[in-house]
C-alpha cells in the first residue's frame, strides 16, 4: 500500500468502477422496478404501468444497461426516480454534511483516544488501567442508536445545552459527533494503548532510556511516533465507513448526510442516486487511502524509499 | 507529527462544511415549525407521490379546490375556483378568482390552470401524470373562466383538483425558467413563499404579502424532517418545534404530563385491512375458512389493546367521512370464536389437522402494524389456525404487493383516498385471485355513473360484496396522534395535510 504511486493508484481504480457501476445495475434492476414505491397510494395499476413505460422500465435488461453504461460515459448519471431531479446534485449536496460529522466524529475519537490510550499505557496493570479498560469496552458494547438517544435526553431535553437534532451550526454538530467519536475512541484507546506497550518494550527505547532522556520524551518523540502507524490505519478505514454514512446517528439527529440519502435510495430503487452515490463513496475512500499512504511517510522515513 | 498537523485538514473542511449548510433563519417567535417523519421528494406537485411533501406543498401552491372534512363528511369548498357547474357531468365551467396573484407578482389566470393539466398528461414521466386522465379537453376563453370536457359522465372531476399532483403551477414562470430551474425557486399562489430546502434536514418558508386569502398567520413555516420518533419528541418537548407528527400512543401521556405541549388525536383517511388470496391451492380458497378467519379477531380489543382505543374497530374499507361509506360494516363487527371453530370443522380441519395460514405485515408503515398482525395471529391461534407472521421490510413488501408474493393474508393500510369508489381500482383478479359477476357490472358501471348518489350507491353495493365475500377483511380505522405545543392552537386534519393557516395562536 505505502509503495504505492498515487496515479497508479488512480488508473487502478478505472476497472474497479465498472465493476461497482456493474454490480449496483444488476442488484437493482434484480430487485425489480421502483414505481410501485413511487405512486401515489390511490394511483391504478393502469397508472403505475403508464410511469413504468415512459421511464423505460418495461425495456429488456440489456437495453436498460446499454443506456445505463451510456450515459455514465458520457458523464449523464440520469435523474433520480424519487426526487424526479437530476441525480448528480442530489448526491454531492450531501456531501459537506457527510464531510463535518465524519470530521466530527473522528475529532471526538482522537481527543479522547489518544491522551487516554497514553496514560493507559503509562499506568499499565493499575487500577487506571483496569478502569479505562472496562470503560472502553462498555463504549464498545453501547450501539450508536442508544447513546444518540441518551445524549439527546441528558444534554438536549434535561440540560437544555445543545440543540436535539438538525444541521447548520457548530452546536448541531456535538451531539452526533460524540455519538459517532465516543464509539470508536473506545476501540482505538485499545489500539493505542497496545501498541503503544509494544513500542515501548523495544531495545531503541531502552536505549533512550539508559541515555537519560526524560521519560514523557521518550514516549512523545520515539513510542507515539511508532505506535500511530496502526492508529492511522484504523482511523482511516473507520474514516471510509463513515463516508460511506452513518445512518443510525444520521437518522437519530436527523443530519442530512449520505447514509440517510443511500438508504432511502435503495429501498425505492433509485438507480442513478445509488451509482453516483457509490462512486462518490468510492472516490472518497481512494482519496483516503492516499492520504494515508502520505500520512505513513510523513511518519515513518522509513517508507519514503 | 504534531497532533494539530493530523486534524488541521478535518477541521478546516467541518468549518467550511458548516458554512456551507446554515440554514436561512426567520425569527424564532414568529415561525411555525412542524417535524414530519421524512423529508418532502420534491417541489413539483405533480412528482412526488407522498403524502409528507403534499402536506408541506399546499402551503405553496393553490388547488382550484379545497376539501373540507371539518363537517365529518367531504365538501368541496372555493379556493382558486369561486364555483363549478355542469348539467350532464360531462362539460364543465368553473369561473376562478380574479384577485389572486403569483408569488413573483404575476397575475394568476384560466391558462394557468389549463397549463396545469396539460402539462401532467403530456409528460407521463411525472408520478401524478395519471391525475387528470379523464379530462379530454381544457378551454380558458377568458382569464377566470375554465371549460372542461372529460371523457364521459365524470362525478369525480372534483376529486381530481384536489390532493398529490392537483397544485397549480404558473405558465409563464414555468416556461420561462424551464422545469429544473423553475423548481429550484418555485413559486405559488400560496399563503407561503418558498425560501429554502436544506435536503434531509428542512424547508424553510416566509409570509406571502400578497396572499389572495388575507394576511397570512406565520411570519415563516419551517417544515423539519425528522425521522426518528424518539427525536420528534425530545424536539417537542424542548420547544423546538410546534408539531411532531406521527407520535407512538405510549407517549400521549408523557406529552399531555409535560408542561407546554399535549397530544392530539384525530380520524384520518385510512383504513388497515388484511388481504386475502382466495385461489384453489390456497387454505383460504375455502368461503368458509375466509368466515372463520373475519369471526375468529377481536377488533374491539385490538383497537383497546394495541391502539390503546386510538382508532376504530371495522370491517369496512372506507371511513365514515369519505364518500362511499358503507355504514353497516362498521356497525356489524361480529367476534364469534365458537362459530369460527365450528366453520373449520365444517370445512375438515381438525386440532390435529389445523390450516396453516401465513400473515405478512411491514414493520413501522402503519402504527402498530406488526403488533396488530401479532394480535391477528394469536386469535388465529386461539380459533385452530396454525398462524406464522411475516415481518417485511417495506421494500421487499412493495414488491411482494406488486408480484404477488404473499401467502394467505397480508396487512394493508390504503390510505389518501377521497372516495369509496377507489376500491374498483384494485386489480382483484390477480392480485387475489377473485372474480365476481356482480361485483366486475359494478366496476365497470362505477366509472360512468351519472349522479353522485349513483356512485355512492355502486361504492357501498362494491364494499358488501368484498366484505361479505372476504377477499379483504376490514380490521379498523387508525387514528393518528400528533404532540404539538402549547404556543399553538391546532386539532389535525383528517387528509393529514397541515396547512400553516389551519393552525392558529391561543
Amino acid at each position: 500500500m505505502s509503495g504505492r504511486s498515487p496515479l497508479k493508484a488512480l488508473l487502478q481504480f478505472v476497472p474497479v468502477l465498472y465493476i461497482v457501476s456493474l454490480i449496483v445495475f444488476v442488484l437493482v434492476y434484480l430487485t425489480g422496478d421502483p414505481s410501485a414505491l413511487l405512486i401515489p397510494e390511490d394511483a391504478s395499476e393502469e397508472d403505475r404501468l403508464v410511469l413504468v413505460a415512459a421511464w423505460g422500465l418495461d425495456r429488456p435488461w440489456y437495453v436498460q444497461y446499454l443506456r445505463y453504461m451510456g450515459n455514465i460515459l458520457t458523464g449523464d448519471f440520469g435523474v433520480s426516480y424519487r426526487y424526479g431531479t437530476d441525480a448528480l446534485p442530489v448526491v454531492l449536496e450531501r456531501i459537506p454534511a457527510t464531510l463535518t460529522l465524519t470530521a466530527g466524529g473522528l475529532i471526538v475519537a482522537i481527543l479522547i483516544a489518544l491522551p487516554t490510550g497514553i496514560f493507559a499505557a503509562l499506568k499499565r496493570n493499575s487500577m487506571p488501567d483496569f478502569a479505562i479498560s472496562a470503560v472502553t469496552i462498555l463504549g464498545k458494547a453501547m450501539p450508536n442508536f442508544w447513546v444518540g438517544i441518551m445524549l439527546i435526553l441528558v444534554f438536549g431535553v434535561w440540560l437544555r445545552l445543545v440543540p436535539v437534532s438538525g444541521s447548520g451550526s457548530f452546536a448541531h454538530l456535538i451531539l452526533p459527533a460524540l455519538t459517532l467519536g465516543t464509539g470508536f475512541a473506545a476501540e482505538l484507546t485499545k489500539l493505542i494503548r497496545s501498541s503503544l506497550l509494544e513500542i515501548m518494550g523495544q531495545d531503541y527505547i531502552r536505549t533512550a532510556r539508559a541515555k537519560g532522556v526524560p521519560e514523557i520524551f521518550i514516549i512523545l518523540r520515539h513510542g507515539l511516533r511508532n505506535a500511530l502507524i496502526p492508529a492511522l490505519t484504523m482511523t482511516s478505514l473507520h474514516a471510509i465507513a463513515l463516508l460511506g454514512g452513518a445512518l443510525v446517528t444520521e437518522t437519530v439527529f436527523s443530519w442530512p448526510g449520505l447514509g440517510q440519502l443511500v438508504v432511502q435510495a435503495v429501498y425505492t430503487k433509485d438507480m442513478a442516486v445509488i451509482q453516483i452515490a457509490v462512486f462518490v463513496i468510492t472516490i472518497m475512500a481512494l482519496t483516503i487511502n492516499l492520504t494515508t499512504d502520505a500520512l505513513y511517510r510523513l511518519i515513518d522515513p522509513r517508507l519514503r524509499h | 507529527m504534531s497532533l494539530f498537523a493530523l486534524i488541521r485538514w478535518p477541521v478546516l473542511a467541518m468549518s467550511a462544511a458548516l458554512i456551507f449548510a446554515g440554514p436561512q433563519k426567520i425569527a424564532a417567535a414568529e415561525t411555525l415549525t412542524i417535524a414530519q417523519g421524512n423529508d418532502i421528494l420534491s417541489l413539483d406537485p405533480a412528482n412526488h407521490g407522498n403524502n409528507s411533501t403534499e402536506s408541506a406543498l399546499v402551503n405553496i401552491y393553490d388547488y382550484l379546490v379545497n376539501k373540507d372534512f371539518s363537517q365529518g363528511q367531504l365538501r368541496f369548498t372555493p379556493r382558486l375556483a369561486l364555483s363549478w357547474s355542469s348539467d350532464d357531468n360531462i362539460h364543465w365551467t368553473l369561473k376562478l378568482r380574479d384577485d389572486v396573484y403569483w408569488h413573483n407578482g404575476d397575475k394568476f389566470t384560466a391558462q394557468d390552470v389549463k397549463f396545469t393539466i396539460e402539462r401532467s398528461q403530456q409528460d407521463k414521466k411525472l408520478i401524478s401524470s395519471g391525475k387528470f386522465r379523464r379530462i379530454k379537453a381544457v378551454e380558458a376563453p377568458d382569464d377566470t373562466t375554465l371549460r372542461i370536457e372529460t371523457d364521459g359522465p365524470d362525478t369525480l372531476l372534483l376529486h381530481a383538483f384536489v390532493g398529490n399532483g392537483a397544485g397549480i403551477l404558473p405558465k409563464a414562470a414555468f416556461e420561462k425558467a424551464g422545469k429544473d430551474e423553475f423548481f429550484k425557486q418555485p413559486v405559488g399562489t400560496g399563503p407561503y413563499v418558498f425560501r429554502q430546502w436544506v435536503k434531509s434536514d428542512r424547508v424553510v418558508l416566509a409570509k406571502n404579502p400578497r396572499w389572495w386569502g388575507g394576511t397570512p398567520k406565520w411570519d415563516g413555516v419551517v417544515i423539519r424532517s425528522i425521522p426518528e420518533t424518539t427525536t420528534r419528541v425530545a424536539e417537542l418537548l424542548t420547544g423546538g418545534v410546534d408539531i411532531a407528527v406521527n407520535v407512538p400512543p405510549e407517549d400521549i401521556a408523557r406529552l399531555n404530563d409535560n408542561k407546554g405541549t399535549r397530544a392530539i388525536t384525530f380520524d384520518i383517511a385510512r383504513n388497515l385491512a388484511l388481504h386475502v388470496r382466495t385461489g384453489k391451492d390456497r387454505v383460504t380458497g375455502d368461503p368458509r375458512v375466509r368466515e372463520a378467519i373475519d369471526l375468529a379477531i377481536d377488533r374491539n380489543a385490538i383497537v383497546q389493546q394495541v391502539l390503546e382505543g386510538h382508532g376504530g374497530a371495522t370491517r369496512g374499507f372506507f371511513p365514515p367521512a369519505i364518500p362511499g361509506f358503507a355504514p353497516e360494516l362498521s356497525r356489524d363487527i361480529r367476534f364469534d370464536p365458537e362459530r369460527a371453530k365450528a366453520l373449520l370443522r365444517e370445512a375438515g380441519y381438525s386440532d390435529r389437522k389445523r390450516p396453516a395460514i401465513k400473515i405478512s405485515t411491514p414493520s413501522g408503515r402503519y402504527v402498530k402494524d406488526r403488533e396488530i398482525v401479532e394480535a391477528v395471529a394469536g386469535y388465529l391461534e386461539d380459533a385452530g389456525f396454525r398462524a406464522q407472521v411475516e415481518v417485511l421490510d417495506w421494500t421487499v413488501y412493495n414488491n411482494k404487493v406488486v408480484g404477488d408474493g404473499f401467502g394467505e393474508l397480508y396487512l394493508w393500510g390504503m390510505g389518501s383516498y377521497t372516495d369509496a369508489s377507489t376500491l374498483f381500482v384494485d386489480n382483484f383478479k390477480r392480485h387475489y385471485d377473485w372474480s365476481d359477476e356482480s361485483f366486475e357490472k359494478l366496476a365497470a358501471s362505477v366509472r360512468q355513473a351519472k349522479s353522485e348518489a349513483d356512485r355512492i350507491a355502486i361504492s357501498q353495493q362494491g364494499q358488501q360484496i368484498v366484505a361479505e365475500q372476504r377477499v379483504r377483511i376490514g380490521l379498523l380505522f387508525p387514528q393518528s396522534i400528533y404532540g404539538v405545543s402549547d404556543r399553538i392552537i391546532y386539532t389535525g386534519r383528517f387528509d393529514e395535510m397541515i396547512a400553516a393557516e389551519d393552525v392558529s395562536r391561543p
